[in-house]
């Protein structure tokens, strides 16, 4: 009796142990489960304010290239058309984003791995207005097809990029992105050996003169998405590393926004300085005040305006821009207080 | 054997109750401990003697409309008032328009600093203008060299921001 | 039986505060994450203040370093406040003011202006002060007030 009260005893005894062992295991699993949820949003949270001062000092300093580590995340930039623009880190298992209303950052829609390229160049039309950023990442492939020599140069070399003179030869890389530029020549077939990609992840622009069509794959072909402008080189490299026609021209907007006060600015600066040389004939150089021309910043002040507007006006911004460039050069053969 | 059992779970727990004691005693030391990094101080400072540095050697003054460096470079080439005269000389206006604005600046927001001229004249180090300074710059500083070429030779213009 | 319980007992208790322990670690940090993010933000609207495209002084286009042109200082005043919303997204809750301290210390500009209740975090950064007409420099200062 006693040896199987004993028995019983040690059976409740190891029931007990399981029992209590798993609720201590379930216990700590739990705790470790939601510290990684928590850490992993903490860590988005890092990057994308690490990505918000990248943002910020990209707008002060133009011309390198930087090649950031990055935590393994994928960043999402989005763009559309009622101008809601933002980043998001792991933004669907996060929900981490920030808003970019204002910063002009040209990115493909997701960038993913573990380094981030950025480069940063000026804006102008003609005098500073604001800075590009470009954002890629190596793991995504830009190939240039019959491409203008100075603009393949000038493209980063940190970036996976390669020319090539026909769609002949073209193999899979194993990349997550394929951007085809072509330079006056229509895209025609995708590649054989990039066909099984997914259509989203393979795009293409045609530059014809100051006109840009972006493409998209659609099966085995390409589909146009739409024609738009470039006025400038870094308006040019802006449609390579946008994701699309949408994103590029919601981009463009904001730079037009910036456009517009700089260039209300600098009429306002004209003005004054040929009220001021008018006010002071006995000035040594109030002979400048014949090379002020207000007309052409008036002109390029109202056509900016216009172009926010709507951007069918933007081409226009060409006239005024080298109007500007004509008037200061005018202005520093008379060594007079320059326009810009 | 009951005893040896207890024991042994006696034990266990004062090891367990050690281990969450190191880690305590690990956490407080390396981060509730660990000094606050100056960040904005850092940043600052090694801007400021810079920007304040650019900044004033640019000015231009009432002096015959000459801007701060071109007072300096005449009171270095022709000690000890300088050639060009406003009120006295050149050394004396560039020395009180230095003064001014490191009061207005500097003083005022009680940065310690020392900022110097230095010519070398037969390889022995003299002062264009006295040297102006507020505290004392021991330890960590930023220092922003400015070299100007003169007449006598290059003058080298320097302001220390310490702290 | 129950000493075992009794240990475990002692053994969840010693967890739990562990736990609290590293809870209220975890709050501290993060207050001074917190303040660490302001203080950059601080550092990031006076960069911004500084390097300003609509203000900074430019010839031929090539902008100089620790320069304000008084002339598009002076235009740009008026038009922040119908922009106000664009260049809240740049200055945030802050106070931009650009004083002349020499050769006079009278002439002052309120550039922007978004206060705030609160503690508000200070930085000065000398600027030289372009007068394109006179082809004049005076000193002067940019203190941006930040609010927390």
């Amino acid at each position: 009796m006693k040896k199987k009260k004993s028995q019983i005893s040690i059976q409740f005894s190891w029931i007990f142990i399981l029992i209590a062992g798993a609720i201590i295991l379930i216990f700590f699993i739990g705790i470790i489960y939601k510290q990684k949820a928590v850490s992993e949003t903490r860590l988005a949270g890092t990057v994308a304010t690490d990505l918000e001062a990248i943002l910020t000092g990209a707008r002060i300093s133009t011309g390198t290239v930087n090649v950031i580590q990055i935590p393994k995340i994928e960043a999402t930039f989005t763009c559309d058309e009622m101008g809601d623009s933002w980043f998001g880190v792991d933004w669907e298992k996060t929900g981490i984003k920030k808003s970019l209303p204002i910063e002009v950052v040209f990115a493909p829609n997701l960038i993913k791995g573990k380094e981030l390229i950025t480069w940063a160049l000026d804006f102008s039309a003609p005098f500073k207005v604001t800075n590009f950023l470009y954002l890629t990442s190596p793991e995504i492939r830009y190939i240039f097809v019959n491409p203008d020599e100075e603009i393949y140069e000038d493209f980063p070399e940190e970036t996976t990029k390669e020319e090539v003179l026909t769609m002949a030869g073209i193999s899979d890389k194993n990349n997550y992105k394929v951007k085809f530029i072509f330079f006056d020549q229509a895209p025609g077939t995708v590649p054989a050996p990039l066909q099984h990609m997914p259509n989203k992840d393979i795009t293409a622009i045609k530059i014809t003169g100051k006109t840009i069509e972006f493409f998209e794959k659609e099966n085995s072909r390409f589909k146009s998405t739409g024609q738009t402008f470039y006025i400038t080189k870094p308006m040019l490299y802006a449609a390579i590393f946008a994701e699309d026609k949408i994103y590029y021209e919601c981009n463009l907007k904001k730079a037009f926004k910036a456009l517009n006060i700089v260039a209300t600015v600098y009429a306002d600066r004209e003005t004054t300085l040929k009220e001021y040389y008018e006010n002071n004939p006995d000035d040594r150089r109030a002979y400048c005040t014949l090379y002020y021309y207000e007309e052409d910043t008036t002109a390029l002040k109202q056509i900016s305006e216009a172009c926010i507007q709507d951007m069918i006006n933007c081409p226009g911004l060409s006239d005024p821009i080298a109007k500007l460039e004509h008037d200061n050069l005018i202005l520093k053969e008379h060594s007079c207080p320059l326009l810009y | 054997m009951k005893s040896n059992k207890t024991q042994m779970e006696i034990m266990g727990l004062a090891i367990i109750v050690i281990l969450v004691a190191m880690a305590m005693l690990f956490v407080v030391q390396f981060i509730v401990l660990k000094e606050p990094t100056e960040l904005k101080k850092t940043y600052t400072y090694s801007e400021l003697a810079a920007n304040t540095l650019n900044a004033m050697l640019k000015t231009t003054t009432a002096c015959k409309d000459q801007d701060i460096t071109r007072l300096l470079q005449d009171c270095a080439a022709y000690p000890p008032d300088g050639l060009i005269v406003c009120n006295g000389g050149s050394c004396d206006f560039v020395t009180g328009a230095i003064k001014e604005i490191l009061n207005q600046t500097l003083v005022t927001w009680n940065i310690a600093f020392n900022f110097t001229t230095k010519i070398k004249i037969l390889d022995k180090e003299e002062n264009v203008i006295p040297p102006i300074s507020q505290g004392t710059c021991i330890g960590e500083r930023q220092t922003k060299i400015y070299p100007i070429p003169t007449a006598a030779g290059p003058m080298i213009v320097r302001l220390d921001i310490c702290g | 039986m129950f000493e075992t319980i009794a240990i475990l007992f002692i053994f969840f208790i010693i967890v739990l505060f562990g736990f609290i322990f590293y809870t209220r670690i975890q709050k501290t940090t993060y207050k001074a994450e917190q303040e660490e993010a302001v203080i950059l933000r601080a550092i990031q609207i006076a960069e911004k203040a500084s390097f300003l495209p609509e203000i900074q002084c430019s010839f031929d286009n090539v902008p100089v370093e620790d320069c304000i042109d008084k002339y598009k200082l002076e235009a740009l005043t008026p038009i922040i406040d119908p922009n106000k919303i664009y260049y809240y997204r740049i200055f945030g809750d802050s106070r931009i003011t650009i004083n002349q301290t020499y050769p006079s210390d009278t002439v002052s500009w309120t550039l922007y202006d978004r206060p705030k209740e609160g503690e508000r975090l200070s930085t000065q950064i000398p600027v030289s002060i372009y007068n394109p007409a006179t082809d004049q420099y005076t000193f002067g200062v940019i203190y941006v007030e930040v609010y927390r």
